[in-house]
């Protein structure tokens, strides 16, 4: 009696399980590194007049920070490019270009406009995996003290942009 | 119109399998007390059960081979330019095609089992109404979630092509043959729950049951070694076993339908282990159901992911619920009936069979949770894991050990009742040959992990002793007839078990002593790996009917001598321009030469080469045990009669 | 709906054609490599369905496999590099999930479950 209980509860807990799983994507994986303060990342020149930056200057920077990382030969992060525009109007955002190639990179900025306050090259993609990311385009929200506070995967597209000016404006409110 | 005529015809069939079961309960609530012959002949239904999905099959197939591409499933998985066998594999090759397979099959088990020939008449119609039951669900399922004759508009010029990866001969048939196993199971569950209404002996019961496990177990088998051995020729880095979802949900039901058909013998010799008998049945379906949900909801990630949409999973969900729930009230509710009978001693051939179907069952139940486990944690805890094949190896290896050690002496033991010294006294040849084995063993020591080495002597020690137990078989045959000749009828389990065992040493020895050779090679270049030597002769573009390939040559030769050309292929197809690499394979019983090339570095081509010791004996033992499991099916086939 | 599905399989298949391990990733090391790839057996490719990135041809698959033998170069120890990876990355990269309170249930699943049956199994053994 016991023992058929056992796998009675056994079952429900499956059947409930598939239930939840129904309802969730399987692809969406959170980032490890919410809450964390930015890792180390060493990123290359770009050169023609783009700024590049490390860990120290958005330290320095005592406001809600975006790190989008990106490429010119990545189609989805040229879809997203317009919300990442609208965005950089109101906010800091900074770029991760990743294992791109110099002209590639700057016909792709001409053609489109260069939203980015500065971008830094990470062509070996070591920088990318210091800041946990898998497929590009990802974007980080930091907040005041440069803690990275959300992750977005994949492109920003029109409405994802009311989620994330929440986000933003909750963590210019804080301290 | 064809199309339409497929959606009449399905629809047809569903209604006809409804009637199958509303009529007699219809019958049954209006003369509770009146006669048990059933008004109309399921029989006969079921076999217009199965015709007219036939007739709605062979009109999915005209439109696949007509190329119609004013249908959704024609337009996403098909092509003009398709060789006519994959326009024709590529009906399966897709969600809603292979459920309407899965359906033709089923009403095909049901029209089979109409032709039995039953002494016990209600064991029979029952079956067939509860059979009728699981098709007009299979039915609803595909006509509500997943029609695979909705059209589209405007109709599309051209088809998307077929996934290339599905392109391929070895997958071609692996679907038909893993859903005769999976369907199989279907016939055994509705048998299962008949009997637990049929208040009847066991005997006959038992008798009807064991044909159907051992179909669907030797096709489950097969289905499952061609499965794998796709994977290994077609994935392009001679892995054969990835635990993935997919492989898993095969290997659940194959599992239980192993444990089953142990038990199944020793209830038919002994009248024992009913309950255990019974509770397999049910549970054995309930399982591939489960793996169909876990394929095809989207619920998780794998390598062999279907096209998903919610609906279907929330549809096979319930599905899943239902069958599993009324089979598990009415086990609950009958089960104590038949658990009087379960008096086992450990030490007998019986208890042999019970300790190894419980290892059997633990690995089941490892495997499935395991499977779960990363939805569970995301569901309760919002955690994301990965359980893979670290965690099986780790987990599922220990449980082999004992497993084996259990077909080596279960064969040994009487049944009833056995004593320890007497067993040992008829091991006596054996443990000494084994002893001169291990020796081997230990002189072509390699240095291996601990684990594997105890595997592969395990594995000849199983070996051996199915070869002498084949082979006491054949004495005993000599003396009776005086001929020699090999009694295939009682050697089923001896070759089954022989498979397994040798199918242990290919695993274990292809993937600890398998050679890898990755380099930039140029076009003349040799490679020398395990004897060999790979001569490369250079690349070729070849235009093939869907794609482009680049077609390489290679010769291969033994100190010195050729043996053959090789030829891997990088294939570019047309639509979608998906790449696959066809990798090229030299197969001998000491290992396979296995040739992939990668891409052209200004002249220097990236050419992988393994050298995989004893693969081939994975599919050689896979192929015993389907051999071994045909002899069972004829023999218990016959007794039928 | 359509142009979100194209651009997530823009996304997984990440459009850097590399097949698996490439030979100039391998290390001359013959030892160093062999911990290569031990280490990158256990790690999951994460843009892919179910590979480990040893099989994978994803870039990040590719970048890992190179970090890895970075730092086994600089000396590292294998279980540090795979903690560096695990603390980046999350349980959701290590194939053998981590010993943890919503782990445990998984690790000694196979002992119960042969347990519940054994009981189940010779509980019915008592009552005749």
């Amino acid at each position: 009696m016991r023992l058929y209980l056992v796998g009675l509860i056994f079952c429900v807990i499956t059947v409930l399980t598939f239930i939840i799983g129904l309802n969730k994507d399987p692809k969406k994986i959170p980032s490890n590194l919410i809450n964390t303060t930015i890792p180390d990342f060493k990123l290359d020149h770009i050169g023609n007049g783009i700024n590049n930056f490390n860990k120290t200057d958005l330290l320095e920077i005592d406001d809600v920070k975006i790190v989008n990382v990106f490429a010119s030969w990545c189609p989805p992060c040229k879809i997203e490019h317009s919300q990442i525009s609208k965005l950089s109007e109101q906010h800091f955002i900074f770029g991760i270009n990743q294992k791109d190639k110099k002209n590639d990179l700057l016909n792709w900025l001409n053609k489109l406009g260069n939203p980015y306050q500065a971008i830094g090259s990470d062509t070996k993609g070591r920088a990318s995996i210091n800041w946990g990311v898998y497929g590009i385009p990802e974007t980080f929200i930091l907040d005041k003290h440069s803690k990275i506070r959300y992750k977005h995967v994949g492109p920003i597209m029109q409405r994802d942009l009311e989620e994330i000016k929440n986000i933003i404006s909750v963590l210019e409110n804080e301290d | 119109m064809i199309a339409e005529y497929g959606l009449i015809f399905l629809i047809l069939s569903m209604l006809l399998s409804a009637l199958q079961f509303l009529l007699p309960l219809c019958q049954r609530l209006a003369f509770p007390e009146g006669t048990k012959k059933i008004i109309f002949s399921v029989e006969r239904n079921s076999e217009l059960i199965f015709y007219t999905t036939l007739v709605s099959y062979c009109c999915l197939v005209y439109c696949f081979v007509v190329s119609d591409f004013s249908l959704e499933i024609t337009s996403q998985n098909s092509n003009s330019q398709l060789p006519l066998l994959y326009k024709v594999t590529g009906v399966w090759g897709n969600h809603e095609g292979s459920i309407l397979l899965w359906l033709l099959v089923m009403t095909f088990f049901g029209f089979l089992f109409s032709k039995h020939n039953l002494k016990n008449d209600l064991l029979k119609t029952n079956t067939l109404i509860v059979h009728a039951l699981l098709c007009f669900l299979i039915s609803c399922f595909i006509f509500f979630t997943s029609n695979p004759f909705e059209r589209i508009f405007p109709p599309s010029i051209e088809g998307k092509d077929l996934n290339p990866l599905l392109q391929d001969p070895g997958l071609a048939i692996h679907p038909p043959v893993l859903y005769i196993g999976y369907v199989g199971c279907s016939v055994v569950y509705s048998l299962a729950i008949a009997f637990l209404f049929s208040k009847d002996s066991s005997k006959e019961f038992i008798k009807t049951l064991k044909p159907w496990v051992f179909l669907s177990w030797s096709f489950l088998t097969l289905g499952i070694g061609l499965g794998s051995w796709w994977a290994y020729y077609e994935l392009g880095w001679g892995g054969f076993w990835f635990w993935d979802p997919v492989e898993n949900a095969s290997l659940l039901p194959w599992l239980t339908s192993t444990a089953l058909l142990h038990t199944i013998i020793v209830s038919e010799r002994k009248k024992k282990l009913l309950s255990w008998s019974i509770s397999l049945s049910i549970i054995t379906f309930c399982l591939s159901l489960l793996g169909t949900f876990l394929v095809r909801s989207g619920v998780l990630t794998s390598v062999h992911a279907f096209a998903n949409d919610p609906s279907r999973g929330v549809f096979i969900l319930c599905l899943l619920v239902f069958i599993s729930g009324a089979g598990g009230i009415l086990l609950y509710k009958n089960l104590h009936k038949y658990s009087d009978q379960n008096n086992i001693h450990l030490l007998s051939r019986e208890g042999a069979i019970s300790l190894n179907n419980i290892f059997m069952l633990t690995i089941t139940g490892t495997v499935l949770l395991g499977t779960i486990y990363p939805l569970f944690t995301d569901a309760f805890f919002e955690k994301k894991i990965s359980v893979g094949a670290p965690f099986f190896n780790a987990t599922i290896s220990p449980l082999v050990i004992p497993m084996v050690l259990g077909m080596i002496l279960g064969p040994l033991m009487k049944w009833g009742r056995d004593d320890l010294k007497q067993i040992f006294f008829r091991l006596r040849p054996i443990i000494f040959i084994n002893f001169l084995l291990m020796l081997l063993v230990w002189y072509l020591a390699y240095r291996g992990p601990v684990i594997a080495i105890i595997f592969i002597a395990l594995a000849i020690w199983l070996a051996a002793s199915s070869l002498f137990e084949i082979y006491q078989l054949v004495l005993i045959n000599l003396k009776k007839k005086k001929s020699f000749v090999i009694p295939l009828k009682t050697v089923s389990q001896g070759l089954a078990h022989f498979g397994i065992a040798i199918l242990i040493i290919g695993a274990t020895g292809t993937s600890i002593l398998k050679k890898e050779n990755i380099q930039f090679q140029e076009v003349g270049e040799t490679i020398s790996t395990s004897g060999y030597e790979v001569k490369f002769m250079g690349v070729s573009k070849e235009i093939g009917t869907n794609y482009k390939s680049d077609y390489a040559k290679f010769e291969l030769y033994k100190n010195g001598e050729f043996v053959s050309v090789l030829n891997p292929e990088k294939r570019i197809y047309n639509f979608g321009k998906q790449v696959t690499t066809e990798a090229a394979i030299h197969s001998t019983l000491l290992g396979d030469i296995y040739i992939s090339i990668g891409d052209n570095n200004s002249g220097l081509w990236t050419t992988r080469i393994w050298f995989n010791p004893y693969t081939i004996w994975i599919w050689l033992g896979v192929l015993f045990m389907f051999i071994g499991g045909l002899i069972s099916l004829k023999r218990s086939f016959k007794e039928l009669k | 709906m359509k142009i979100n599905q194209i651009l997530i399989l823009f996304l997984l298949f990440n459009f850097t054609n590399v097949m698996s391990i490439e030979p100039d990733e391998i290390l001359k090391d013959a030892q160093l490599e062999q911990r290569a790839r031990e280490i990158s057996s256990v790690l999951r490719c994460m843009v892919c369905q179910n590979e480990n990135i040893d099989n994978s041809n994803a870039g990040i698959a590719r970048d890992l496999r190179i970090l890895i033998r970075e730092e086994l170069v600089a000396g590292k120890t294998n279980s540090q590099i795979i903690n560096f990876v695990h603390g980046k990355y999350g349980d959701y990269v290590l194939f053998k999930p981590p010993l943890k309170f919503y782990t445990l249930f998984l690790w000694i699943s196979p002992f119960v479950i042969f347990f519940f049956l054994f009981l189940l199994f010779f509980r019915k053994n008592k009552i005749d």
